[in-house]
This record gives structure tokens, C-alpha cells and sequence, in this order.
């Protein structure tokens, strides 16, 4: 729903005119480093990954640091406590954790430098996915191929979905983020928007369809904010992770579909 | 509800009783003058025009809104002149014995004569005698500067004057001393305007054939406007010439216009409509593709006014404004947008010396976004409509005193979003929360004369907010998630707001030619735009005052020095303002502004400060005219929870701002303008350092509004070339030229990963206008 917001401002701005685009020279402060966490639990098989890494500043090239020696717990509320290791630098590995929907995991992260980082996140239930159609959509003598994943949301609860796309292996970069807002117990059919277009007729997309909790929703969220650059005030997103740490930790189910691009 | 009736009643008394006793202390011998000011030509009343009476001292007024004036002095001979720039100055003698109506025209000077000082005025000069902070835009001046795509535009014009700035580029949103854009209360014809932009600002919903008259409170305004902090920009619009049928319009590349007006019966009433559309769309039918051709985009408006004068007391008006963008491509989707007043008016002449205005109004904008897809079929409507009470008394009293109070009432309908679906659609029909409220306001002020070198505003202002039930209100715990839902049924009062607002300006002359201006004035606002976008965009939304949200306070001091100096030919002011926020609204990082019934757990209150100094210069006479305004200032706010909680520039701040606009009439044939404009880039926020998530480079986000836009800058140029002059016809041709020197002004500049090395980020500026040269071509008979 608010993709469709921000999509009709963008298409009424695309519409209006025809701007031209050139690369400055912008002088931009350096900024402390500061940690990036990204964590992942899912439903399926482990191990899972916890990924610490550091910002840098602008004009360096993109080779994000490791941060490594740390020590990374991850426990649920199951009472089952696993203790990462680190297989390459700043990259560290579960043992034994086996993630389930309808549970909580909590993260505990000290790094050799004694600053501590904690989160806690609810994997929800899964909500199956049950087919992707796709249709070519008219975007005013343009056409858009656009995939709509069709699934059945479950009523009485708050469900927040977000949507992965890659084609033919490639990765397409929008966050996808739906809720049952507006179709609370309604079979959910809303199109992923395909800004580039790119989709074309004999591509094989595969669409990953993440059920997240809502915190992580609105981290999503607010990063999308930043990227789609409709915010006058771009800040950063909303994190769960308490202590100062950029990223995020999310529990989360998943499911994949292949999906080959037919006329 | 009940508390407001008690306060207004007690005030009206109060009121009668002070009027009264003002009455009787000036009642024996005296006479009273009264009558309208209007155009010889077409029947147009004059709003501002000077009536003087000269005896022993200078005894005037001007003329009021609806051209009505009224004097009250001893019985004896006077000479009389009406008079006002750009008109022939009407002299004659009027022997007073009794207390009479004398209705007068004046004519248009010819332009040679423009130039000659107006008599008259010498003492009651309107430039040395005006109140700080207020602008008045001269309709013909403003069709000579040069704007985008060749369309006249007051809200583009208005933005060359110091104090007032462009949001942005071909943007008619502003911001006044240092106020955010929805701090600008705009009044067609004293209906709201909410959404005063066409296609996401490029034009304004304004069509300059249609108004009469513009001026711009720039904080400081008079007791009987209120609601918004920053400023008041009140457009009038004509009402129709009463002595003979005429057609006007344009031609342009890219909209055309259209103006009738005449007689309803002549010298009694009249009416005007016009319309204007925008023929982008039209191209788009030439188009091959069939689906190009299902494309729509355009905007027209329309507006209409009508008066009829009942009796030599009573006048009628009705006058309506509507106009709609609409966007779509083919039927998939569609969008449309736009605003529609009403306002009836009732001009009644009590007695020589009390005036009445009453005003029914009513003013709403709306927006609807229709999706037609393969698997979902839904319409999202959003809508903030008003129903408006307005009554106001003029007394005057004496010349050296005119009082006026009223009051006002308006019912608030928002309704934020509504989703109405098809059978079968992936969506269910629903409806976020409704807010209704009740705004009241009493006031009352009395320009007063004090002596002849100082000249005084004062009023008071009372008014008081009641946020209505009739839907769900949300409590929200510090990290903004639902608390508790309270439902209050309809009509119930939810919260009221009750504030004081006073209001002072003066003049003091310290000689013929300069004058020293001061004021004061506090302004509550309780409707509070929210959009968190950096361009004016048709899904804004306004939220009332509420339990949660509190309203906007400003309280502004200015202190300015005027003078004018060879023959009046130049007049030059200084103006310094310091103006403390209360209660502004910010959003909590990550806010969702948009379909969120919990929008109110989204935003965050805090405090702004904005301080500056205005210059402005003008030729005001001659073949060569034109000004130059500067505005050094300052404009910050502190919120707790953004940018640790420290003051930060708000994104209007601007440190300098240079307008120049000069008007060149060669010969009768030939006038050129020019303007050039340059200002401090917009206090903006960007990246200081990057990290990966998910596969993706991401920014960090360090300050808020720390960093600049590159400066500002671009030279307009316009030629005008007027044809044949004839009593029956005459046509103009108008070229202009917009970014003459075609300045790549950044209109936004963002951050991605480099084309050329992904390994590297790079910054991407856009550019949306380089030379926009355009042509129209204007008729009239």
C-alpha cells in the first residue's frame, strides 16, 4: 500500500518531465566507523549466519571490513543457547541452532573491543505461498512484466511479508515489503513492481518470500525510504539491535519459487 | 462548545460598549461620506485607492476589500481627491452639509501620466504610512516578469520579493521567514486554498486573468486572519466588468485561457468566468502507440464570480474556484487531484458609517488514485473539506479610527484515506479515521490614527479549537506503538485549544520621506500538513490538533526603516524579524506518513527560532523600473530524538537570497524584463560513510540537515510586444526565456554505486530545467 503511494508520485514526477543527470564532485565528511550487524535466522536447515562488518567512509572503495574475535550467542526462548564460530572474518556460524516459526531468538554479540550488542526477534508463523502469476502491465504504452505472489492472509493478525526477486540469478534490488493493512484475511495478489523493467520473456525469476516480524518491517521499511529517495530527511533505518550497531537481526521464514517468464 | 459562546458574547458586549462610547464622544455637527471607488472603465471596485479630504489638515482612508470607504467629519467644503497609482487622480470641490453617498469612478491613467507623482498623497502616503511585513503585488507589474513556460503566475512572482523564498525549483510552494510551506494560510476570495499547486508545483492553481488584487502578511497580519504562522497571502478575485461584455485570453505552447465578463445588468451587477487548460496531453493523441494515446495528463481550472447590487446598501457576490489535475495511463492507472471554494458574500451598509461583510464558505481538497490492474481494482480517496462562517463589522468611526471585529467559524471535515475496492479485488474496502473539527475565532482591531506621523494597528485575536469526536483516537507509548483506542462519539468535544492572539503594527513617520515600523504578533496554527517528501505532492494529507498533536505557536517581533527618496521615483526599506516556534512537527526516522491511521505515534514536537534581515530597493517610475531584494537569515529548529536532540538547520534555511527583477518599456510597442535570482542551497542531509546489507551498499546518515545544495542561480528574460491598440481590440505577444543562461541547478542530488567501478559510490545531481524558452500570445476585445 505504500509502495503504491510512493509509486504514484514517482510515475506523476517521472511524467512531468525530463530532467538530465550528471556526477559531481560532493565534499562529504568522514564519519567514525561504526559496526554493521546483519543477521539471519530462518526455518530452514542451519547453520545460520551472522555477519559483523564496519562502515567506511564515502570515497573509499566498497571492501567492507570483518570484524572478527567477537563473541556471537545466539539463544531462543526455547532455552536452547549456540555459540558461533567464525569461519572467515567477521562471518560467524551457528552449530546447532534449529530455527522455528512461532519463536523468539536473541542475539548477543561482545567484540574485542567490549562494546556490546543485543537484539531479540519473533519468527512468525508461516504463511504459505501459494502460486506467483504474472502479467504484463500497461505503464502508458510500456510494458511491465510483473509477478503477483497469491497467498491466503492469515485474519486477526498484523502479517508482514517481504519479497526478494532475482532474475536469471541477478539480483533486482527493490525491497518488496506487503502487510495485511488493507486485505486482512483476504487471498493477498499485489504486484511487485519492477522499476527497470528488466523482466523480459524467457527469464527464469525467483521470487523469496520472507514472513518478518514487524520491527524488521520497518526496517526495511525506513532503509526503502533512503533508496527510493522520496524522503526529505533520509536518516538511518530503524534498527532492532540495541547498543549503536547499524543492521539488523531478523528471524524469518522462507520460501522460494522458480518462475519461468512464459508468453 | 459552550465555553466559546460565553467568551463570544462576552466579547462582542465589551466591543458594542467601547464602539458606543467611541461614537458619542464625536457625535454633534458632524457629517459622514460614504461610497464605493470604482474603475471608470470596467466597472471594477478599487480596493486601496486613497480618499482624501483637504480642508485645514488632510483628513482620508482607503478604500476597503470591497471598494467601499467612509468618512466622518465636521460639516463645511473640502477638496476631495481619490486617487491611486496608475490611475488619473480625480479632483473636485464637495460642499459637506449633510452626511451623503457619493459613489466615484476613476480612470486609467495614460501611461505617460504614470509616471507623475500622484497629488494628494503628500501626507497620507500609502508607502510611508503602511505597516511592516505586508507586500502588495501589482497585477500589471507582475504580467511583465518573465516566468516558466510563459505562464503569469503569482505565487512565482510573490517569491522575488525579500522575506519570501521558492521552495525549490518551478516550485509555487514558499516559505516565509523562515516558516515551512504549510505555514502559509492562502485565501481565494477568503476561501483556504490546502493544495495551491498543479502538477507537482510547476504551475500554481492561480490564474492571473482572474485576480484582482494580492497581498502577503508576512507574519504580522491584522486580528482578522488566523491559522497559520507564517503568513497570510490574500488574493482577491475580479468581479466582472458591469459596463460591457468582453473576451480575453492566451495562447501559449503548452495551456491556453479564456475570460469573459459583462454585465448582468449594467452598472449593477456583472459576472467573469475563466478557464484554463493545460494541452500537454493533446500531443500524446498524435502518438502512434495506441497506448500512448490512452495516456492523459492535464490540469484545468476554472473560476467564477458573479455580484449584483440589490440596493444602494446591499451587494451580493458568489464567487467559485475549481480546478482538477488528472493523470493516467491508459486504464491501469489513474490519478486526479485538486481543490474547489465557494464563497457567498453579503455587503451590507448598516449606516453611513458601519459596514458588513458576511461570508459563507466553503473549500475542500481532494485527491483520488484509481488502480484498474489485472488482479485488483480499487479507488484511494482522500479529502479535507471546510465549512466557513465569516461576519465582519467595519466601523468607522472617525477618520483617525477604524474599528473592525467579527468573528469566524469553520468545520473541519478530514477524511485521510478511504479505499473503496471492487468485488473480487485483493483489498477490502476500508477507511482510515475521520477528524472533525470546530475552529472558531473572535476579533476584533482598529486602525488608528494617532497623529499625523504615527499610525497604529492594534487587535486581538481569540481563538479556539475543538477537536470533535465521531472517531477513534490512539494513545501511543514512547516507542510509538498503540496504547490504548478511545472512541468519542459524535459531536463530543475530544480536546479544545483556547489561545489570545495579539496583533500590533506601526508606523512612525520621522519625516515626508522616511518612516520607522514595528511589530508584534502571535499566530496559533492547528492544522498540520503532513508529508515528508521534498516536493509538494498531490497525497499530502493535513491533521488537525489533537490530544497528541499541539498547536503550532509563533510569536514574531520585526522593526523596519522605510524611506523614499528623488521625487519619490525610489523607495528603499530595511526590515529585521526574530520569530520563536512552539510545538512544530517533525517525523521520527522511518516515519510512514502515508495511509497511516497512526500517523500521530510517527511525529515528534519540538521548537524553532528564525531571524533575518530583508533589504529591498525599487525604481518605481519610469521607462527603467524594477527592484533588488535581499534576505540574509537564519532559520533552526531543536526536537528531541532528532539529530541528538541538538538545533539544526531547518531545510528552508537560507543564508542569502538576491532577487532582481528589472522592466524595461522601450516604446509603446516594446517592453523587456529581466529577473535574476540567487540563493543559499537548502540545508540538506547527506551520507558520511556507507556499509553493506543484504548484498547492498547502504549510507550513514550522521547529522540532520547538515550539509548544503550548491547555490542557486538563473536569469529570466521576457519581451513583451503589444499590437494595435484599439477600443475594440487589442493583442500582445509575449516571448520569455527561462534559465537563460542555462545554470544546471541541482534539483536534487543523490547517491548510487559508480557505472564506471562499482567498486566505487558516486553522487548524481538532476537537473530538471535548462533554457525553457516559451511564446503566447494574449487577446482582448
Amino acid at each position: 500500500m505504500k509502495s503504491l503511494y510512493i509509486l504514484s508520485s514517482l510515475i506523476v514526477a517521472s511524467a512531468l518531465f525530463t530532467s538530465c543527470e550528471k556526477v559531481i564532485d560532493v565534499d562529504l565528511n568522514d564519519s567514525e566507523s561504526k559496526v554493521v550487524i546483519e543477521g539471519v535466522i530462518t526455518d530452514e536447515a542451519g547453520p545460520y549466519t551472522i555477519k559483523i562488518t564496519k562502515s567506511i567512509n564515502f570515497d573509499q572503495s566498497n571492501t567492507f571490513p570483518g570484524v572478527s574475535n567477537s563473541e556471537v550467542i545466539v539463544n531462543d526462548d526455547l532455552g536452547n543457547v549456540d555459540t558461533l564460530i567464525e569461519s572467515s572474518p567477521g562471518i560467524y556460524k551457528t552449530t546447532t541452532l534449529i530455527g522455528q516459526p512461532g519463536h523468539t531468538y536473541y542475539l548477543n554479540i561482545k567484540n574485542s573491543d567490549g562494546q556490546k550488542f543485543s537484539s531479540s526477534c519473533y519468527m512468525p508463523l508461516k504463511v504459505n505461498l501459494d502460486s506467483v502469476r504474472v502479467d504484463s502491465i500497461n505503464f502508458g504504452g510500456s510494458y511491465a512484466i510483473t509477478l503477483f505472489p497469491q497467498f491466503l492472509d492469515p485474519a486477526g493478525v498484523r502479517n508482514y511479508y517481504r519479497f526478494k526477486l532475482r532474475k536469471n540469478d541477478e539480483a533486482i534490488n527493490s525491497i518488496y515489503l506487503q502487510d495485511d493493512q488493507f486485505s486482512d484475511g483476504l487471498v493477498m495478489l499485489q504486484p511487485l513492481i519492477d522499476p527497470g523493467a528488466d523482466i523480459e520473456y524467457g527469464d527464469i525469476v525467483t521470487v523469496e518470500m520472507l514472513c518478518i516480524d514487524k520491527p524488521i518491517n520497518l526496517y526495511w521499511y525506513s532503509l526503502d525510504l533512503n533508496v527510493s529517495e522520496q524522503s526529505a530527511t533520509p536518516a538511518n533505518p530503524v534498527s532492532n539491535i540495541k547498543g549503536g550497531a547499524l543492521g539488523y537481526f531478523s528471524a524469518q521464514t522462507r520460501q522460494v519459487r522458480l518462475v519461468e517468464i512464459n508468453r | 462548545m459552550k465555553i466559546d459562546f460565553k467568551y463570544l458574547k462576552a466579547y462582542l458586549v465589551s466591543i458594542l460598549i467601547t464602539l458606543v462610547s467611541l461614537n458619542s464622544l464625536h457625535a454633534q455637527d458632524k457629517v459622514t461620506l460614504r461610497g464605493t471607488v470604482k474603475d471608470k472603465r470596467s466597472g471594477e471596485t478599487i480596493i486601496g485607492a486613497t480618499v482624501v479630504l483637504n480642508q485645514s489638515a488632510n483628513i482620508g482612508t482607503v478604500t476597503n476589500e470591497y471598494g467601499f470607504y467612509s468618512l466622518t467629519v465636521p460639516q463645511g467644503t473640502y477638496k476631495m481627491t481619490v486617487s491611486l497609482v496608475g490611475y488619473q487622480p480625480l479632483v473636485l470641490t464637495k460642499e459637506l452639509l449633510k452626511s451623503e453617498v457619493f459613489d466615484v469612478s476613476i480612470g486609467e491613467a495614460a501611461s505617460e501620466l504614470k509616471e507623475v507623482t500622484i497629488v494628494g498623497e503628500d501626507k497620507q502616503d500609502k508607502n510611508s504610512q503602511a505597516l511592516p511585513g505586508v507586500e502588495k503585488m501589482d497585477m500589471k507589474e507582475m504580467s511583465k516578469v518573465p516566468v516558466i513556460f510563459g505562464e503569469r503566475d503569482l505565487l512565482k512572482t510573490i517569491q522575488l520579493l525579500p522575506g519570501i523564498k521558492s521552495a525549490g525549483e518551478g516550485n509555487s510552494g514558499f516559505y516565509v521567514r523562515g516558516g515551512g510551506a504549510d505555514q502559509n494560510l492562502i485565501l481565494l476570495d477568503e476561501a483556504p486554498v490546502y493544495n495551491a499547486s498543479h502538477l507537482l508545483g510547476f504551475f500554481s492553481t492561480f490564474n492571473s486573468d482572474a485576480i484582482k488584487d494580492v497581498t502577503v502578511y508576512k507574519g504580522n497580519m491584522p486580528a482578522q486572519y488566523g491559522g497559520r504562522l507564517s503568513s497570510v497571502l490574500d488574493i482577491k478575485m475580479n468581479d466582472g466588468n458591469d459596463q460591457s461584455y468582453h473576451v480575453s485570453g492566451g495562447i501559449g505552447l503548452i495551456s491556453s485561457k479564456l475570460n469573459i465578463e459583462g454585465p448582468i445588468k449594467k452598472g449593477k451587477g456583472s459576472f467573469l468566468i475563466t478557464g484554463r487548460r493545460t494541452y500537454a496531453d493533446v500531443f500524446l493523441k498524435l502518438s502512434p502507440n495506441e497506448d500512448i494515446r490512452d495516456n492523459t495528463l492535464y490540469f484545468y481550472d476554472l473560476n467564477l464570480k458573479s455580484n449584483y447590487t440589490l440596493n444602494s446598501k446591499n451587494r451580493l457576490y458568489l464567487s467559485g474556484y475549481f480546478g482538477r489535475d488528472k493523470l493516467g495511463f491508459g486504464e491501469t492507472f489513474g490519478i486526479d487531484w485538486g481543490n474547489g471554494t465557494g464563497t457567498l458574500r453579503w455587503n451590507s451598509i448598516i449606516s453611513n458609517k458601519l459596514f458588513s461583510n458576511t461570508s459563507l464558505i466553503y473549500s475542500s481538497y481532494s485527491y483520488k488514485i484509481s488502480i484498474n490492474g489485472s488482479t485488483s481494482q480499487f479507488d484511494i480517496t482522500s479529502k479535507i473539506r471546510d465549512f466557513n462562517l465569516k461576519q465582519e463589522f467595519q466601523y468607522y468611526v472617525n477618520p483617525k479610527n477604524t474599528v473592525r471585529f467579527g468573528f469566524n467559524v469553520i468545520h473541519h471535515t478530514m477524511t485521510p484515506g478511504q479505499i473503496e475496492a471492487s468485488e473480487g479485488s485483493a483489498i477490502s474496502d476500508s477507511k482510515l479515521q475521520e477528524r472533525f473539527a470546530l475552529d472558531n475565532a473572535i476579533y476584533a482591531s482598529n486602525d488608528w490614527q494617532a497623529s499625523s506621523k504615527l499610525k497604529v494597528n492594534y487587535g486581538l485575536r481569540l481563538s479556539s479549537f475543538n477537536v470533535l469526536g465521531g472517531s477513534d483516537f490512539y494513545t501511543f507509548d514512547e516507542q510509538g506503538n498503540v496504547k490504548d483506542t478511545l472512541t468519542y462519539k459524535d459531536g463530543s468535544v475530544v480536546k479544545s485549544y483556547v489561545y489570545l492572539e495579539p496583533r500590533v503594527s506601526l508606523s512612525y513617520s520621522l519625516n515626508e520621506s522616511s518612516s520607522i515600523k514595528a511589530a508584534l504578533a502571535r499566530n496559533v496554527q492547528n492544522l498540520h500538513l503532513i508529508s515528508n517528501s521534498s516536493t509538494s505532492t498531490p497525497t499530502d494529507i493535513w491533521i488537525p490538533s489533537s490530544k497528541i498533536v499541539q498547536p503550532e505557536i509563533s510569536d514574531q517581533v520585526s522593526l523596519g526603516y522605510y524611506k523614499q527618496f528623488k521625487d519619490k521615483m525610489y523607495e528603499f526599506s530595511a526590515e529585521v524579524y526574530y520569530k520563536d516556534m512552539q510545538n512544530i512537527v517533525d517525523y521520527k526516522d522511518g516515519a510512514n506518513t502515508q495511509a497511516n491511521d497512526l500517523i500521530e505515534g510517527e511525529l515528534l514536537f519540538g521548537q524553532g527560532r528564525a531571524y533575518g534581515l530583508e533589504l529591498f530597493v525599487k525604481k518605481k517610475f519610469g521607462k527603467f523600473n524594477g527592484w533588488i531584494g535581499y534576505t540574509l537569515s537564519k532559520s533552526e529548529k531543536q526536537i528531541d530524538n532528532i539529530n541528538n536532540s541538538d538545533w539544526y538547520n531547518a531545510r528552508q534555511d537560507r543564508t542569502h537570497d538576491i532577487s532582481i527583477v528589472g522592466i524595461y518599456d522601450l516604446n509603446k510597442k516594446w517592453s523587456f524584463s529581466a529577473t535574476f535570482v540567487y540563493y543559499t542551497g537548502n540545508a540538506v542531509t547527506f551520507p558520511s560513510g556507507k556499509y553493506e546489507v543484504d548484498g547492498n551498499v547502504q549510507f550513514v546518515y550522521t547529522e540532520r540537515n547538515g550539509y548544503r545544495m550548491p547555490a542557486y542561480h538563473r536569469l529570466d528574460l521576457g519581451a513583451t510586444l503589444q499590437g494595435r491598440k484599439t477600443d475594440k481590440f487589442e493583442s500582445s505577444w509575449n516571448f520569455s526565456c527561462y534559465n537563460a543562461y542555462g545554470r544546471e541547478n541541482a534539483y536534487s542530488i543523490s547517491f548510487r554505486e559508480s557505472e564506471s567501478d562499482p567498486q566505487k559510490t558516486e553522487a548524481v545531481q538532476v537537473t530538471l530545467f535548462r533554457w525553457v524558452p516559451s511564446v503566447t500570445y494574449n487577446f482582448k476585445f
